[in-house]
């Protein structure tokens, strides 16, 4: 019984996994054709503001687009929300990536490392990539909605990565300035 | 010129469009389309005649790509619900038959030009979703099925 649950367990995070590689894959060709590239660095420290996250996992248009009564509708309103929810999950996770990778190459220059904050970034890292594959899974399983309150932490944990990058990089600003 | 009389006068004209211009469209969706029908296609800058002859073309420029923004955040948070009486109220005031709109609008999405040139790629994502299906509802309601695209 454990060793079949197990199985099932495996199957279904492989699965997942070829999902998101392939959706990844497809995401990054339409970033070349619709120009939505999220190179500029403007865009590198700002996330989606959260009324907006609140708003693709709220059951509220759910309701709305049920209370129509087609079928139809209701099978588009999901693959629409489902398809925006995936997007707002690897958005967040790649740019977080992106963050850290920055924020990894600037501290390995620093002479004046706290590791107690570095250790906290890190750990605070590693637990959104791991909230981001839980939603990523359970979006493409179950779709978006009830899953506000995991996206709301992964969103917070995410502005909390973005605001120590800007500390240690107002920081780093300061330091030169005072050495200058 | 400095900083503050250059924001003072972006203001300025930003209230100015808001009174002499946007008042007069009547609904936010519709105050949409006009602000991104102010920006070049090729170069993507704004450009409004009246505002930069009482302005400077300049601060004209910003002040509309600051409502252009403003407005697509607002559409963008709207509920579906709300969405969908937005695009009604949008489709009664172009006084073009229904029907054609929304096939016209189903089918070239010219509604994805309202998108700001530095709009959040999430945020732009949301609203081209929620267009989709509010479009597909009003067909619903006319036609008893919605029609996808």
């Amino acid at each position: 019984m454990g060793i079949s649950i197990a199985s099932l367990a495996a199957v279904l995070l492989f699965a997942a996994t070829i999902v998101w590689v392939k959706s990844t894959l497809a995401d990054h060709q339409q970033h070349f054709a619709s120009g939505e590239s999220l190179n500029r660095e403007d865009e590198i420290l700002s996330g989606c503001p959260a009324e907006f996250v609140t708003q693709i996992f709220a059951k509220k248009d759910l309701e709305y687009v049920s209370g129509l009564g087609s079928a139809q509708l209701k099978r588009l309103f999901a693959q629409e929300r489902k398809a925006v929810a995936l997007y707002w999950v690897q958005q967040t996770s790649a740019q977080i990536r992106r963050i850290m990778r920055t924020h990894l190459q600037a501290s390995g220059r620093s002479r004046d490392l706290e590791l107690i904050t570095e250790a906290g970034i890190l750990l605070r890292y590693g637990g959104l990539q791991f909230l981001c594959s839980v939603l990523f899974v359970s979006i493409a399983l179950a779709g978006p909605q009830g899953l506000q309150g995991l996206a709301a932490r992964a969103d917070g944990l995410a502005q909390r990565i973005r605001e120590a990058q800007l500390g240690f990089q107002a920081a780093k600003e300061a330091g030169r300035t005072h050495s200058a | 010129m400095s900083a503050t009389v250059r924001l003072v006068s972006v203001q300025d004209a930003y209230d100015d469009l808001l009174q002499r211009t946007l008042s007069r469209i009547p609904c936010e969706f519709g105050r949409l389309i006009y602000l991104a029908s102010t920006r070049d296609y090729n170069s993507g800058t704004y450009h409004h005649e009246g505002l930069a002859a009482r302005f400077q073309a300049d601060t004209a420029r910003k002040a509309l790509e600051i409502a252009h923004r403003q407005v697509f955040y607002a559409v963008s948070a709207y509920s579906l619900e709300d969405l969908v009486s937005e695009l009604e109220a949008y489709l009664q005031s172009s006084r073009e038959n229904p029907e054609g709109f929304l096939r016209a609008w189903q089918k070239l999405e010219p509604y994805r030009v309202a998108i700001p040139l530095e709009a959040n790629p999430t945020i732009a994502r949301l609203f081209l979703s929620n267009i989709r299906l509010a479009l597909a509802i009003l067909r619903f309601r006319r036609e008893g099925h919605p029609t996808l695209p």
